[in-house]
Order: structure tokens, then sequence, then C-alpha cells
């Protein structure tokens, strides 16, 4: 029997992080994964416009060689995914079963999880929001840094999102060159930014971990507006380049193929049972410290599975609006060549004027996703809808709202035995109660009635199915007092002597913001107090 | 490539506006068909046999269906042969402008109502026809 020092399980975001804070000890790190990879990854050497005016098999790369893209079985909280991204949630619907009339979130067993295909958007929460969520301002400041400076951040230093974004916590590269149609966008909110501060509302430069200066063996951002199908020269951060650089200096062990199911403890250490998801053959691993990053969901899964319980859990996930929109002065312009496809802007509403519950916009420019998705949605017929896009494709940006989510009696997850590989489904409710549904309405009329004072037309308002943000938190709520299925401040799971969770289970709030900085930053802070033998 | 297959395949092409004689598109498209499995049921079948034998009908049908049936079937075959399109480089002038379009609002209203009014006329056809 062989006891591993720190056994990590998963590779995404959180795993990633754990794993190098954990590395930088020298002791024995082996990362436990399904790591699914993207077999056959593009090959690209021209910019977007390039390979639209030239290219011969250009099907193959928007469509997929399957013409994925246009299938009507994709996951149904991520229809508009690439070709190039189905690795990500391949497997899914077997290894992690979900049962639901009404939340279907969207998981991954890949290496690197759903940071393959994240939007980079990083932003820091403010010290109320880092209150409601469980965690320690302190540290949290001094984790940001130290994570941004690991991945790479690109953003403004002053602008009125500033505070809401990094607040300068972080070390920041210069933030991405506008498209034009953003920076005339961004301009109008300048000269009306009287009204829009009065409104609580303020735009910015998003901050992205995205570099756009050379960094490491990374290089700078390219322009070339394929950011939905390739990373070239990994400007994007994605987790599986800090899994790849530790296992190239050799400081952790990588394992694949193993399904984490559930664990128990044993003297001092930890045993976990994983399925091979080829062989379908069970193995046990030995660890000193056992360190669960697998997501929100598939941590609780294999929690609600070790502790043989079948309690309900908690769960936590932003409501998600988006709001197709044109800005009519950029009707008809010509297609530019450099261009970026990444979020341009973030407008944020701060409710209460204290950083509590901000509810952030992201603002994209839409291109390289190609005309027909948005066709399909128009209520015009196809010939004369072709022609009518052309003009209005220059102008075209979608806002992606995300609204802060609280604990709600009504949303739970719990795990029921089942016929599937690992013997159970999860099945999981996610409603919205009056309150909420009503300020998410209110939110929305805010946005919309902000979009129009930039000269933006509405053209519709889309509120997804739950899940659909694809931020989930607080399966295992952050506790002071020992009690079964919550976490220490430090991320220790109580009932256990040697287990930790570094992933979003503990946070007990969800700001409406992207989450994944600060999963990376408390998975650090995890990490630390497990070498700390907390 | 089957025969109505590949009538069907010129049909809509040519209603997007782009040649029919392009052989590697239109084969494209029958492999998509296939392996998408989309397929008609009974009455999408029927309505696509007269639209064969009619094709000027198809922009109105076409704008009734995206008001009152977005799913239909036969739509559903038309995006795939448009998204064909949209990726062959020979058609990119239909979906990318190459230059700043001269008044563009005033063409793009003119677009949405002609759009509009074909929809009407098709919602009017489909109950003369009870296609709906
Ligand atoms: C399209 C998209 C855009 C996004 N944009 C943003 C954004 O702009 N900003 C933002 O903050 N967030 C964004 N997100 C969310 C972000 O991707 C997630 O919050 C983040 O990736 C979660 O990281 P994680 O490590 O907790 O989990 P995951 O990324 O899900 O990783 C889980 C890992 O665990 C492994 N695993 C799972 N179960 C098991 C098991 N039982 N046994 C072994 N291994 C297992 C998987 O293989 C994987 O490696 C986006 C997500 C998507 C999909």
């Amino acid at each position: 029997m062989e006891i591993i020092d720190y056994i990590v399980v998963g590779s995404g975001c959180t795993g990633a992080m754990t794993a190098e804070t954990l590395a930088e000890s020298g002791k024995r790190v082996l990362v436990l994964d399904v790591g699914i990879e993207n077999e056959s990854p593009s090959e690209v050497n021209a910019d977007f416009i390039t390979k639209r005016y030239t290219e011969k098999q250009q099907a193959d790369f928007f469509l997929g060689k399957e013409f994925e893209v246009l299938s009507e079985n994709t996951h149904p909280n991520m229809p508009q995914q690439m070709a190039q991204r189905k690795f990500m949630t391949e497997l899914t619907d077997r290894f992690l079963p979900v049962a639901s009339e009404n939340f279907f979130p969207a998981e991954s067993l890949a290496l690197g999880g759903l940071g393959n295909g994240w939007g980079l958007g990083s932003c820091v929460f403010s010290a109320n929001e880092l209150k409601k969520v469980g965690l320690s301002t302190d540290l949290m400041n001094k984790s940001y840094k130290i994570i941004a400076n690991r991945i790479g951040i690109s953003g403004e230093k002053n602008d009125d999102a500033s505070t809401f974004c990094h607040n300068n916590f972080i070390d920041l590269q210069p933030s991405i060159k506008l498209n034009p149609a953003a920076e005339s966008l961004y301009s109008q909110y300048r000269k009306k930014e009287t009204y829009f501060k009065q409104k609580k509302l303020y735009i910015g430069r998003p901050a992205l971990a995205l570099l756009t200066e050379n960094k490491d063996n990374r290089q700078a951002y390219s322009y070339k507006d394929l950011d939905f199908y390739t990373n070239e020269d990994n400007s994007a951060y994605r987790p599986a380049i800090t899994i790849q650089n530790l296992l190239k200096t050799g400081k952790i062990e990588y394992q694949k193929g193993w399904l984490a199911l559930r664990f128990w403890e044993e003297h001092n250490y930890s045993v976990l049972e994983c399925l091979h998801i080829e062989t379908n053959k069970k193995k046990l691993f030995f660890a000193t410290k056992l360190i669960l990053s697998a997501s929100t969901l598939s941590t609780a899964r294999i929690v609600m599975r070790s502790f043989q319980k079948r309690d309900k859990l908690p769960i936590l996930c932003n409501a998600y609006t988006y709001i197709p929109m044109v800005y009519w002065p950029f009707i008809g312009r010509r297609n530019i060549d450099k261009f970026c496809g990444l979020v341009q802007l973030a407008m944020f509403y701060d409710k209460n004027a204290d950083h509590s519950e901000v509810a952030m916009a992201s603002i994209y420019n839409y291109r390289s996703m190609l005309n027909f998705r948005i066709l399909k949605q128009m209520p015009l017929n196809y010939a004369d809808g072709m022609r009518f896009l052309q003009l209005l494709s220059p102008a075209l940006f979608i806002a992606g709202i995300f609204h802060p989510a609280d604990y709600q009696k009504q949303n739970f997850i719990q795990l029921q035995k089942s016929n599937s590989l690992s013997g159970d489904t999860l099945f999981t409710n996610y409603t919205f109660e009056e309150n909420e549904a009503n300020q998410i309405v209110e939110t929305e009329k805010l946005y919309a009635k902000a979009f129009y004072k930039l000269n933006c037309l509405i053209l519709s308002k889309i509120s997804t199915n739950a899940g659909a943000s694809i931020h989930y938190s607080g399966t295992l709520p952050f506790s002071e007092n020992e009690q079964l299925f919550h976490l220490s401040p430090e991320g220790k799971l109580y009932g256990t002597n040697n287990v930790f969770v570094a992933d979003g289970s503990g946070f007990k709030f969800l700001p409406g913001k992207g989450l994944t900085l600060s999963l990376m930053a408390n998975a650090h802070i995890v990490a630390q107090n497990v070498l700390k033998n907390v | 490539m089957k025969q109505t297959m590949q009538h069907e395949a010129k049909l809509f092409a040519q209603y997007l506006g782009v040649k029919v004689d392009d052989k590697v598109l239109l084969t494209k498209y029958s492999d998509a068909i296939e392996k998408l499995k989309f397929s008609l049921n009974e009455k999408e079948e029927n309505i696509l046999r007269y639209l064969l034998k009619m094709p000027f009908l198809l922009p109105f049908i076409d704008g009734a269906w995206a008001f009152l049936k977005p799913e239909n079937g036969i739509r559903k075959r038309i995006l795939v042969m448009n998204a064909l399109i949209e990726t062959q480089p020979q058609y990119v002038q239909f979906f990318l402008n190459q230059k700043d379009v001269p008044f563009p609002i005033i063409k793009l209203i003119f677009r949405g109502l002609v759009a509009v009014l074909r929809g009407i006329i098709g919602v009017l056809l489909l109950l003369l026809f009870g296609w709906k």
C-alpha cells in the first residue's frame, strides 16, 4: 500500500491552483482526474477574416466534422458549444447523471474542466461580498494577488469598473484594445456618465485572464477573433496549462481515467475509491490528505456517497439573462481584421451602493459564432433574414447579466440510487421564489433602459433556465460550528480528519459576478491550510 | 445523393441566393442532413413536394413559419443549408461587409419590411393551403 502525501481530485481551475500551491512544498502530489482531452485540436494559422475568405474546409472548423454545432442533441445549458469544446462536457451524462425538471448544471470531466471554455472574466469579490460568502477579506485579498501573478490578468487600472473588477489588489497587464463598436459604445457612456451613476450603474473594462504581454512561455493575445475555437499561444489562461507545466517540471503526478466515487478514513490516512472509466475496474488510492476540487456538484456527490446519507444539500446558482441588442451607429459597417470575441465591457449595477449585491453584465460583440445562430432565432424568412443580418451583425452586441444568488429553501440537490455507472443519480431542483424573481425582472428592466440610453435597440430579453450561468456553489457551506455536510472556514470537511474541499462548495452566497478568480484564490488558501496541517 | 435530396438542396440554395450547381455544397448538405438525422414528418414531406414544384412560394411560407412554427422540419433543413453557405469562402460576401454599406438604415428597414410583408402573405397562404 502506497500512501501519497496529497491527492487532489480534479484538474479544473480549483484543482490546478490547489496542485500548484501543494507542489511548492516539495511533497508528493497526485492529481486524480477523469481527464478527457481534446483528441484533435484545430490548428489555426489564420485569423477569422482570412479563414472565412480563403479556407475551403472551414465548415469542418466552424460547424464540426460531424456538423455537431447544428445538432439538436446539445447540453440544455450549453447550446452554443463549439465542436472544439465538445470534449469539455463529454461523458458527463454517463458518469454524472442528473435528474431534474428545472436545473441541468453544466459539468466537466475534462483535463482542465470547465476552465477549457471559461470566458476569462476575473472579478474580485468585495469585502461585503466575501463576508456573505464566508471568506476572510484579508486572506482573499492576498490570495487574489498570488493567483493573478500565476495566471496573468489584463485590465484597466482606473476606470469606473475597476473597484468592481480588481480594486487594485492585483497586478494587471494593460487591458485589451476595444473593438471599434465597443469603443464607440463606451464613449456614449462617458458622455452620459451622470445619468448612469445616478442609477448606480458603472461601465468599464473587464479584468480578463488574458495576456496582453508575453508571460513565461505564453504569448500576448493576437486579436484573431477565434477565441471560442482555439487558444493559440496560450494567451488565455486555461487550467490545463498549469497542470502541464507542473508535470513537465516533475512537481506533480497526474493519473487520468479515474472517477472518484467515495472516500473513508483509516488511522492517519484517507482512502479514495475510484472507478476506471474505460475498464469499469475499481481501485483504492491512499493519501495523508485528500483534497476534493472536483467542482461544487461533483464534490457533493463524492461527499454524499462517502457519508452514506441521502440528505438534501443546498445549492446556489446565479440567474442569467442575456440581451441581444443592436448598436445602431454600427449598422452596415465594414468588418475589420483585428477583432476580439471576448468580453469587451463590463457594466455593474450596485443596488445597495455598497458592493454587497452587485449584478454584472458582460458585453460582447457578436461575430465569430457566425450569423446562422442568430438567424435561427429571428422571426423572418431565412433568405431576407440573411441579408438583414449582414447589415446588422457589425452592430450586434450580446449582454449577459449575472444576478446575485442567496440560498432559497426550495433549491436542493440529493443523491438517489439508480442503475447508473456510479450507482446513483443527482436529483436537482432550482426555482426562483417571488421576491428573487421580481428582483431579477427589475434588474433586467434597468439594464434594458441603460442599453437604450447607449443607443442600443434591444432585440429580446432572454431569461435562461436555471443553471445556464454555469456558476454554482454552496453545497457544503462554510460554518464555524462542526456539523456534517459543512466545511470549516479553512476548507476542512467536518466529520473527517484529513479531507479538504478546495472548490466552490463552501461559498454561502454567489455574487452576481464571475466566481472563478475567487474559486482559485480560495483553492490556494485551502491548499496552504492543508500544508499547515490545520 | 438521392435525387429528391439533390432537388431539395438546389431549392434551398437557390432560395438563399447562391449558385445551384455547386456540387460540393449539395453533397455536404445531404451528408449533414443524414448525420444530423433531420427527418421530415409526413405533412412536411408533402409540403416540400409542393414547394419543389412551386419554389416561388418558399420565401412566403418560410416567412410565415418563422412566426408561427419556427421549429418546422423544413426550416431546420434550410438553416443547415444557410450554415453551409456561410462557411464556404465563395459566399462570404453574403455575410460579412467588405466595405461600409451606404444608407444602411434605409436598406435595413426596407429588408425588414419586405420580410414582414412576405411573412404576412405567407400566413394567408398557409391558411389557404391548410399547411398550418
Ligand atoms: C462557457 C463558460 C464560460 C464561463 N465564463 C466564466 C467567466 O468569464 N468568469 C468566471 O468567473 N467563470 C466563468 N465560467 C465558470 C468557470 O468555468 C467555473 O466556475 C470553473 O471552471 C469551475 O472550476 P472547478 O475547478 O470548480 O470545476 P471544473 O472546471 O468543473 O473542474 C472539475 C474537474 O474535476 C474533475 N472531476 C469531476 N468529477 C470528478 C470525479 N468524480 N473524479 C475525478 N475527477 C473528477 C473533472 O475532470 C475536472 O478536471 C464559465 C464557464 C463556462 C462553461
